[in-house]
């Protein structure tokens, strides 16, 4: 009796040894924040990490075990796929007047030397999205949203990037930078991002 | 002269418009071998600059590895003897109309969240053998031990 249980942990330990177990680990970001990810098991209880190398670990059969890792082991284990991680985007803000889309005299000359970097760089595309606040009609929101982009991606074109790199966005006033309330006038919310990518 | 320009500029932004939508990221590392197998059962080996599509299946050989990134600035990389599938992928930030939903079936990843997760919490979805982990804006690994 006593050998079979033996054996019974023995098969249950070789069992869940070699079975596929996933393994999620919560990484600190750029600037230092962390984010939440959650889990539910098999009996619907759900865990959360939110602490930076905090590690769920997932059986087979969705048990979860939740753990504490440190940041040398996890740099370690996971060098080679960290190592792949794409660097951030090099990103421009241009910041627009109240229901205005022209762009100023000193923003023209700015985007020359942005025009310049894309020219230089190994840059695949250029994207060019526009931004606004959240007053006024959220349709006339895109549609300003989308002027304002559009002027500047013209602006890059006369420096002379080639066009076919740039692409155009407009989010209306879906992904401010500062929160608002409804209808608010926000100059931060105004603009037009450009991304190298 | 500015009525030519003007004229100019409204052909160019269409096709950008349209471009954006085919393609949903592109490959920005590349070490050793990685191939991608399209959702029409092309098998095409992987170099840097290379677009990813929705339904594209990702696999990379020993000491191979590849970076993305996704029209939301996503960004993911994969580790070596892995496969990485991209199941659905939407991205119209003016309409709040996105999703990423993504399947490990082996070997790791990692992950620093975009726009996608930023608009909309749920959105983002990763699939990892019996897990299915939910991700709010964040930094990640997530491997599959075999």
């Amino acid at each position: 009796m006593k050998s079979l249980l033996i054996l019974a942990t023995f098969l249950l330990f070789f069992l869940t040894g070699c079975a596929p177990k996933v393994q999620i680990t919560l990484l600190p970001e750029e600037n230092g924040k962390v984010g939440v990810i959650s889990l539910s098991d098999n009996k619907g209880k759900e865990y959360t990490i939110n602490q930076a190398y905090e590690v769920l670990e997932v059986s087979p059969k969705n048990e979860i075990e939740q753990k504490q890792d440190t940041e040398s082991n996890i740099q370690a284990k996971y060098a080679e796929v960290l190592k792949a991680l794409p660097p951030k985007h090099q990103s421009f803000l241009l910041y627009f007047g109240f229901d205005k889309a022209t762009l100023e005299e000193k923003q023209i000359e700015g985007l020359k030397e942005i025009a310049a970097l894309i020219k230089k760089g190994n840059i695949a595309e250029v994207m060019c999205i526009g931004h606004s606040d959240s007053a006024g009609d959220k349709e006339y929101n895109k549609i300003l949203s989308l002027q304002r982009a559009k002027n500047v991606a013209k602006a890059l074109i006369a420096d002379f990037v080639n066009q076919s790199l740039i692409t155009i966005e407009y989010y209306g006033d879906a992904d401010p930078l500062v929160p608002t309330t409804n209808n608010k006038p926000n100059a931060q919310n105004r603009r037009v991002e450009i991304i190298l990518k | 002269m500015r009525d030519y320009f003007i004229k100019f500029i409204g052909l160019i932004s269409i096709p950008a418009l349209l471009g954006a939508a085919s393609s949903i990221g592109y490959v920005k590392t590349l070490q050793g071998n990685v191939t991608i197998t399209h959702k029409d059962k092309t098998i095409v080996p992987l170099k840097q600059g290379d677009k990813v599509f929705e339904k594209d299946l990702i696999k990379t050989a020993d000491r191979s590895t590849v970076g993305i990134t996704f029209e939301d600035n996503t960004r993911i990389s994969i580790g070596s003897n892995a496969e990485f599938f991209v199941d659905a992928y939407l991205f119209e930030p003016a309409n709040k109309n996105v999703a990423f939903k993504s399947n490990l079936f082996k070997g790791s990843m990692g992950c620093v969240t975009g726009l996608i997760s930023k608009i909309k919490p749920d959105a983002m979805e990763i699939k990892a053998k019996t897990a299915t982990i939910g991700i709010r804006g964040t930094s990640f690994v997530v491997e599959v031990k075999e």
